[in-house]
């Protein structure tokens, strides 16, 4: 029997290899904070947020002054869109979109060979 | 005789008319010059921001306010100094900054009274954590950083001040803030109330820390950016009109470059 392009086998291989990468990219969002855009560590960020020498001396003059605002986060974190080039291009988006073109491609080769299959025996 | 008085009265009538350019030209030049000034006198007013120090550290103080009391020099890339909070229905946004560089100066009778102080914020140094949204803000579609590279507070009283707390290291106040803020080319005349000014004395563990007497600026006040001419379609959206500031100024009788 003649196959396509490919094999049934590496077709089904490489629906797999897709499906891990969109699953992979969407445990990675989960797990680096779940945020809509990915992000990459900025230096001047944490330099500005590991710094609080002087924060911490006013803080000890005047204890009941309000609470100071939350951290800026620098972190690198695959969002669910890419927000800029670079790290920061990595996302579920950027993933999963081509992973899903490729298992697409992938099922309507397989339907073709078994429709070929159906009409060759 | 006939052709004769007619040329001269051509020759005349000549000299009359280039008399008459003369004068279209000299009113046009006129009025060019008028319109020019009118022109000047309707652009955004622009204060007369205080100088940059060739280190870039800090700001040169003018003669006029460096003689109305003791001066005090922000001291950037340490602590955060500003941040800021956008929460739109689409997305919250957070950022800050720590270059802020900027002076006040504190009135010799009345101790936390700011008399004057000018405070430079770059554009450009504002991080929202998204390198290409820091890109966005800085751009000519928002904030425009090239025409405007800094917001500037420029501070021209404190009203209602009052103390707070009192020991002997330090002196808590509380008072409206009052002065100028200028940003992406418009200037608003604004009050920041409940600001608080801690003043800390020198003694070997401010020292560890920085040089010089201490000084502490803590506010927090909003700024619409319609009211400041930006305007953009995501505005409502993702990123709201009304953005939350919070400041924390930290000062030193010593400028940056003794640090």
């Amino acid at each position: 029997m003649k196959e396509g392009i490919m094999n049934a086998r590496m077709r089904h291989v490489i629906i797999g290899l897709c499906c891990l990468a969109i699953a992979g990219s969407i445990v990675a969002w989960a797990a680096t904070g779940a945020h809509a855009y990915s992000r990459s560590r900025d230096t001047e960020i944490e330099a500005a947020n590991a710094s609080s020498d002087l924060s911490d001396l006013f803080g000890e003059a005047t204890p009941d002054a309000a609470p100071p605002p939350e951290q800026v986060e620098s972190v690198n974190a695959v969002g669910l869109v890419p927000s800029g080039p670079g790290r920061e291009s990595i996302s579920v988006l950027t993933i999963s979109a081509p992973a899903l073109v490729i298992i697409v491609v992938m099922l309507w080769l397989d339907k073709r060979t078994n429709k070929h299959k159906g009409t060759n025996p | 005789m006939t052709l004769f008085a007619s040329d001269q009265k051509t020759t005349t009538s000549k000299a009359h008319l280039g008399n008459k350019q003369w004068s279209i030209i000299r009113l046009a030049a006129v009025v060019a010059a008028a319109g020019s000034i009118l022109l000047a006198g309707a652009q955004p007013e622009t204060p007369g921001f205080a100088q940059t120090t060739p280190d870039g550290k800090s700001l040169v103080i003018p003669a006029d306010q460096a003689s109305m009391g003791t001066a005090y020099y922000t001291i950037p890339d340490r602590d955060r100094q500003v941040f800021f909070e956008s929460n739109a229905p689409l997305e919250d946004i957070k950022g800050q900054s720590n270059k802020v560089i900027g002076y006040a100066i504190v009135s010799p009778s009345t101790p936390g009274e700011i008399v004057a102080g000018e405070w430079h914020l770059p554009v450009t140094s504002m991080k929202t954590g998204i390198k290409k949204r820091d890109g966005h803000l800085a751009s000519d579609m928002w904030l425009d950083a090239k025409s405007f590279p800094n917001i500037v507070f420029h501070i021209t009283q404190t009203e209602n001040l009052r103390l707070v707390k009192k020991t002997a290291s330090f002196a808590s106040y509380s008072g409206t803030l009052v002065g100028d803020l200028f940003m992406h080319g418009v200037t608003h005349h604004i009050s920041i109330p409940n600001a608080t000014i801690t003043m800390l004395k020198a003694s070997p563990a401010t020292a560890r820390v920085a040089k010089g007497d201490l000084m502490a600026i803590r506010s927090k006040f909003s700024v619409s950016l319609k009211d400041y001419g930006v305007s953009h379609p995501v505005i409502g959206e993702k990123v709201a009109n009304t953005v939350h500031i919070d400041v924390s100024l930290y000062l030193s009788s010593e400028p940056p470059a003794r640090q």
